[in-house]
């Protein structure tokens, strides 16, 4: 890559994200909220939340991954939990940000203006892809600083700040495997609802790894397609080797994606 | 010498053939309109030049260069302004003028002129604009790089007369100093004034080319004559006019009306007819 190209892709990010910041404030603001406010009150919470656990359907629970997490007693297993939960929500708004970034330009006609420039195809997505990331790892640090806060706050002895940071971390990717897969739907189908498609896959996948963990030993390894499941804070904290050899393959294959997204998306007519 | 080549030019979607197999050159220093009617053919052929989209089959050079394979390079000498003015709604005309010049050497004092030249307000916001300012602002950001090539789809819809005036002012003036100007059109008088060649298109064929400088003496009369007992015709007539005179002195006349045929009336000629005239 040359200095014009990196400069180029420079400009193109920095401007994605000044369209942009509106959307990547809010959610911020938003997933800051409500770590917030549940961590906040975890000393307060944390018995009549062990209550109110007992009293909801064991199929809920799990459905919601809070099976686990039956001691409620403990920080960061209690923002585990509500981590766990505000993952659909982050996963959504990664695979949505992600694909806008591409297919919002071609819906709005934009790209014409955008193409129009001295840039190329390759740096137009690359930007695209930048600038997602950062709006994902923003909303995710976010989650990270709120539960810090509190941590220090209100989390006492069972507030460690590794553990926050590697549920954050670990469990957090699971944001960056469904960017990496709606960029890649934006980038090789013009003809494809790119953010529709990204949130149903979130959803898709949160359900088989619930299905996973039903069925238990009669089809286990379903939850071995669900990042949702491997990557949950549970196993986070735990970090085993299955976790580290999950993460791993997720990463290459959100790096697959991002490729065949990229080699597409220089191919393909811009749908004007 | 060509600067801009297309060679069999051919692009499907699907099941419609948009544009069917079309050759033209642009000569350097040209101005060259290119006419036809809303779905002829004109953006797909604009879109395949600037590599928006690829052709289905055939070949587009600029300058020499692969319009698709070397269309990063062919962007250092090539500036284009699409058809439709969209643009980032939250984002000031300033902002995105900003933006734009980045791209290029001494854009944004570049942008500062235009936008002066143009009377436009770049305080504002894009979506506070109307349509003729937005289209200035289209204009602005393709006209912020100097360039050896112009490639312009409807550049004018939406201006009044005196910014059309304008604009092409600064057109004449980038033709002057080496400038090769590809533009299409509806507005068929200016076309008339400002190219030095067009070429039509109907239904993804190009149906004519026209040499502006020859083409007035080749236009010839359009008559219109009504006789007493309520005969009517209407017709062109490219050869001799006293022979015409002699033939219409044996008829009973009661309204003659013999001018000169404007290009505009050759045009819309062959949008309506196309490739009967050929």
């Amino acid at each position: 890559m040359n200095n014009s190209a990196f400069k180029n892709i420079c400009r193109l990010s920095l401007f994605e994200i000044k369209i942009s910041k509106k959307t990547i404030i809010g959610w911020c603001i938003a997933i800051f909220s409500i770590v917030f406010m549940y961590m906040i009150l975890f000393s307060s919470m944390k018995e009549m939340a062990e209550i109110k656990l007992q009293s909801m359907p064991e199929e809920m629970l799990s459905f919601f991954g809070m099976q686990e997490f039956s001691d409620m007693g403990n920080y960061v297993t209690y923002f585990g939990m509500i981590f766990n939960i505000l993952m659909i929500a982050i996963s959504i708004f990664a695979a949505t940000y992600s694909a806008n970034t591409v297919y919002r330009e071609e819906k709005r006609k934009t790209i014409e203006l955008l193409y129009s420039l001295n840039v190329s195809r390759g740096e137009i997505y690359i930007s695209k892809l930048i600038a997602s990331f950062i709006a994902v790892t923003v909303v995710l640090l976010s989650a990270l600083v709120s539960s810090v806060i509190c941590g220090y706050a209100v989390g006492g002895e069972s507030f460690v700040l590794l553990d926050c940071m590697s549920i954050v971390g670990i469990t957090g990717f699971t944001a960056y495997f469904f960017f990496a897969f709606s960029i890649m739907t934006a980038g090789a189908l013009s003809s494809v609802n790119a953010p529709v498609t990204g949130s149903m896959a979130v959803l898709v996948f949160y359900c088989v790894g619930y299905l996973g963990t039903l069925l238990e030993e009669k089809a286990e390894w379903i939850k071995y397609i669900s990042p949702f499941e491997m990557l949950s804070p549970k196993n986070a904290l735990a970090f085993e080797n299955e976790t580290a050899v999950s993460m791993c393959v997720y990463l290459a294959v959100a790096v697959l994606f991002v490729i065949i997204g990229g080699v597409l998306y220089k191919r393909r007519d811009f749908k004007i | 010498m060509s600067i801009l080549c297309v060679k069999d030019f051919t692009k499907r979607y699907s099941k419609t053939l948009a544009v069917n197999s079309i050759s033209f050159e642009v000569k350097k220093g040209e101005i060259v309109g290119f006419v036809g009617k809303n779905g002829a053919g004109k953006s797909t052929t604009i879109r395949a030049i600037t590599n928006m989209i690829f052709p289905t089959g055939g070949e587009i050079t600029v300058n020499g260069l692969d319009a698709q394979a070397d269309a990063k390079k062919i962007k250092e000498f090539l500036s284009y302004m699409p058809s439709d003015s969209e643009f980032y709604d939250g984002v000031k005309v300033k902002d995105l003028f900003k933006f734009a010049a980045g791209f290029s050497q001494n854009g944004i004092e570049k942008a500062n002129e235009l936008s002066l030249y143009f009377e436009l307000d770049t305080e504002r916001k894009v979506r506070e604009l109307s349509l003729g300012n937005k289209k200035k602002v289209s204009i602005i950001c393709a006209l912020i790089k100097k360039s050896d090539i112009i490639i312009l789809d409807e550049p004018t819809s939406g201006l009044d007369p005196l910014m059309q005036e304008k604009f092409f002012e600064i057109i004449l003036k980038r033709r002057d100093e080496g400038a090769t100007v590809f533009l299409s059109s509806h507005n068929l008088s200016e076309i008339e004034k400002y190219c030095d060649r067009v070429i039509i298109i109907k239904d993804g064929k190009i149906v004519k080319t026209l040499d502006m400088k020859s083409v007035a003496k080749e236009l010839g009369q359009h008559v219109y004559c009504l006789t007493k007992d309520g005969k009517e015709a209407d017709f062109d007539y490219n050869g001799d006019i006293n022979e015409l005179i002699a033939q219409l002195a044996s008829l009973d006349i009661e309204k003659l009306e013999i001018r000169p045929k404007t290009i505009e009336e050759e045009f819309i000629q062959y949008y309506k007819d196309g490739a009967e005239n050929e």
